[in-house]
């Protein structure tokens, strides 16, 4: 074996157990973080920010869905269209709308005794007031 | 058979350092194949960490804040609430405390700042600032270190915002760049004077509340169901961590789509580029080949060289994204990845190099090697040496 490969593979070994040792020292440095300002910080302002933005610009969602849930952005400038905004190219985090179920379905109402102007009793004409669950 | 497990072993042993002795005798190759893995690689550790630790600090964010969150419902908007609704949760079974938040946002010149404002007593003792003391006083704020440092913010200057511009506000405190990436544009004041700049007295953004473990998702649908009028737009912890979960794990954005993209895009261009010297690639084989060597074993030798490649460049990767990250405060690249920070960070870019996408990073590395020489050299190594050494 000559000196080069010797001294390349050592570098590799080198190499390999450098990298092991910064990412444990880096997993070994945010252990610490949680009892630091962080929690003091967030404790104080009730939670705020949430997504890889600095700052709320045009639209909260992407800084903080809890702020304003309701994504906005995307009913301007072409309504309907892609949004333009630019926490949109914020490229490790990305929050949307998440739907809320606000439909409710009424029971079908009671048939009510024909009036004089009805020819049919309501509530049976057209399939009014039943659902499709 | 212990014979031959060792003469199996130093079979391996000589091929790792022939396939050693071959990378480093082809320099130029060797070298331009570790440029191109580590470019690829490294800005892929590098969005990877950055989004680790902002979700580290984003899921702090969510563990830390209130049970429940409170707003008006104006024409299916969140809308300020009436400060009287707070008496009326704090009467709940189950309610540990209730507080209001104003939460908004103004231009400060030409950045957009956030202007938070909570109740005088929420603020800890514990909190460190940069420079300063929290407010004690009315018009009294604490400012984000970004904003201080864009605008030469001290304490004692005085301002105040188109918004309100009668509302003079003095700042009192620099808040520590080590405390979130949320509150380098921020600007705190109590909750009154936060009510006076935005003229919406006896309102606010948001109502938070805590409860004791166990109610607060019992809580929210109590609330919410309670028909008020106008309607109240209710968030618990549950519906956070949700948008947590999508906004950083279900979408991380256009990154993984480019991301896939430059990786398509880097196999065929690592083919080229493993084939650079291929005519003295193809003599090598012939060579091995004449002198008794097995396709099986040209393989393998092959193989080793890659991984040693793999080796080398996913750790440089690493390291050169942590030097960046960590050293360097992701100066120019962290831009990227975090909107509206600017070249410079004002505050320590959150950055975590978790173990699994290390391993994804080297195994990408092989990954793309691979595919770059095992064809071509099976394609050599099976003709005749002659033909191949021709």
């Amino acid at each position: 074996m000559g000196k080069k490969i010797r001294f390349y593979l050592l570098f590799l070994i080198v190499l390999v157990c450098l990298t092991i040792l910064a990412m444990a020292w880096d997993q070994y440095s945010w252990k610490g973080i949680r009892s630091d300002q962080m929690v003091a910080f967030q404790k104080m302002v009730g939670g705020l920010g949430m997504g890889a933005i600095s700052s709320p610009i045009w639209n909260f969602i992407n800084f903080d869905p809890r702020i304003q849930s309701v994504d906005d952005s995307t009913l301007w400038p072409i309504p309907g269209g892609y949004s333009y905004s630019p926490d949109r190219t914020a490229t490790v985090s990305y929050f949307e709308e998440i739907p809320v179920n606000q439909l409710f379905i009424s029971p079908s109402p009671q048939p009510s005794p024909p009036s004089r102007y009805d020819s049919q009793p309501r509530g049976e004409e057209k399939n009014e007031g039943k659902s499709n669950r | 058979m212990k014979g031959n497990q060792t003469g199996d072993m130093s079979r391996h042993l000589n091929l790792l350092f022939t396939a050693t002795a071959n990378i480093l005798r082809n320099k130029v190759r060797t070298i331009l194949l570790i440029l191109c893995l580590m470019a690829v690689l490294f800005p892929w550790i590098t969005a990877i960490s950055i989004s680790e630790g902002i979700k580290f600090q984003s899921l702090l964010s969510v563990e830390e804040g209130a049970d429940i969150y409170v707003t008006s419902d104006y024409f299916g908007s969140n809308g300020p609430i009436p400060l009287d609704y707070l008496d009326r949760f704090r009467k709940m079974e189950g309610v540990v405390s209730v507080f209001p938040r104003i939460v908004g946002r103004a231009y400060f010149v030409n950045r957009l700042a956030t202007i938070v404002g909570i109740l005088p007593e929420n603020l800890p003792k514990s909190i460190h600032l940069a420079r300063g003391r929290t407010f004690l006083e009315k018009g009294e704020v604490m400012v984000g270190k970004g904003l201080a440092q864009e605008f030469g913010l001290q304490p004692g200057v005085r301002f105040s915002l188109s918004i309100n511009p009668s509302k003079l506000l003095k700042v009192m405190g620099i808040f520590d760049a080590d405390a979130t990436i949320w509150s380098s544009n921020l600007i705190l004041m109590a909750f009154d004077d936060a009510g006076e700049f935005f003229k919406m007295k006896g309102k606010a953004t948001d109502i938070l509340v805590y409860t004791r473990p166990g109610y607060g998702s019992v809580l929210a649908k109590e609330i919410q169901e309670a028909g008020w009028d106008p309607p109240l737009r209710v968030q618990d912890k549950a519906l956070v961590k949700r948008y947590f979960q999508r906004g950083f794990n279900y979408k991380a954005g256009v990154f993984t789509a480019l991301y896939t993209v430059a990786f398509a895009l880097a196999i065929p261009a690592l083919l080229v580029i493993s084939g650079f010297g291929q005519t003295e690639r193809k003599k090598e084989i012939g060579v091995l080949k004449a002198t008794g060597w097995q396709t099986q074993e040209v393989m393998e030798m092959v193989a080793i060289e890659n991984l040693v490649i793999s080796l080398t460049s996913a750790p440089l990767a690493i390291l050169m994204s942590m030097v960046w990250l960590k050293w360097l405060n992701g100066a120019w690249i962290a831009q990227f990845f975090i909107a509206e920070i600017g070249l410079m960070a004002p505050f320590p870019i959150p950055s975590r190099f978790l173990p699994l996408p290390s391993i994804l990073a080297f195994l990408f590395a092989v990954i793309l090697t691979m595919v770059g020489s095992l064809y071509s050299t099976w394609r050599t190594a099976a003709v005749p040496p002659a033909e191949a050494m021709r």
